[in-house]
């Protein structure tokens, strides 16, 4: 029941802090591709991060300590994170993010340089980015 | 829901309040910095060095 409360709580946080927010379809149709790429960087480094936070959080070493280990000594990583408080459902969500993140990697990237130097963006990437930073969003609404 | 999950949501729903707020009434100088900034922590995080789980 208490749980059940305080998740009710959050959800209603989320909602309302959005609610407060500007018009964003109407921000983002107005947003210069700049701007675009900004949030959309932005986005996906933060995503990157919480990702590495949750590992760090779970195996209880640092952030740094995950990143430095994932590419130096990716063995002992593996054992910490098969040793973690990690539960299934945790995991499946971790692994929809990295899928998500693997596939926007390389169109965030090229969108942002595109942006970057003034040059037309793909209107297509775009809304690609977009559907995925979506599901994203959809399965943290239906898990 | 799950707590990730929940935790997941209001990132979510902060980021788009926040981000966007912040972005309105960039001069385009602001704006050319702080894309070069993004992008060069982009840079530093590809998802093929996420660890699996």
């Amino acid at each position: 029941m208490r749980k059940t409360l305080s998740t009710l709580l959050m959800v209603i946080v989320a909602f309302v802090l959005v609610g407060c927010g500007p018009n964003q379809a109407l921000l983002w149709k107005n947003a210069a591709p700049q701007e675009k790429a900004i949030f959309l960087l932005e986005v996906y480094n933060t995503q990157w991060d919480n990702y590495i936070d949750i590992i760090a959080y779970s195996t209880g070493l640092t952030a740094e300590q995950v990143k430095y280990m994932a590419k130096n000594e990716p063995e002992k990583l593996k054992e910490a994170i098969d040793n973690s408080s990690l539960t299934d459902e945790a995991r499946a969500t971790l692994r929809y993010k990295k899928d998500i993140l693997s596939k926007i990697d390389m169109p965030v990237e090229e969108f942002a340089k595109l942006a970057k130097a003034g040059l037309p963006t793909s209107a297509e990437q775009e809304e690609f980015i977009i559907e995925m930073l979506n599901k994203l969003k959809m399965r943290a609404y239906t898990k | 829901m799950n707590t990730i999950a929940i935790l997941e949501l209001i990132l979510l729903a902060t980021d788009l309040y926040f981000k966007n707020a912040s972005m309105e009434g960039m001069t385009e100088e602001e704006a050319a910095a702080r894309i070069h900034t993004a992008l060069e922590e982009k840079m530093k995080r590809k998802a093929k060095d996420l660890p699996d789980v």
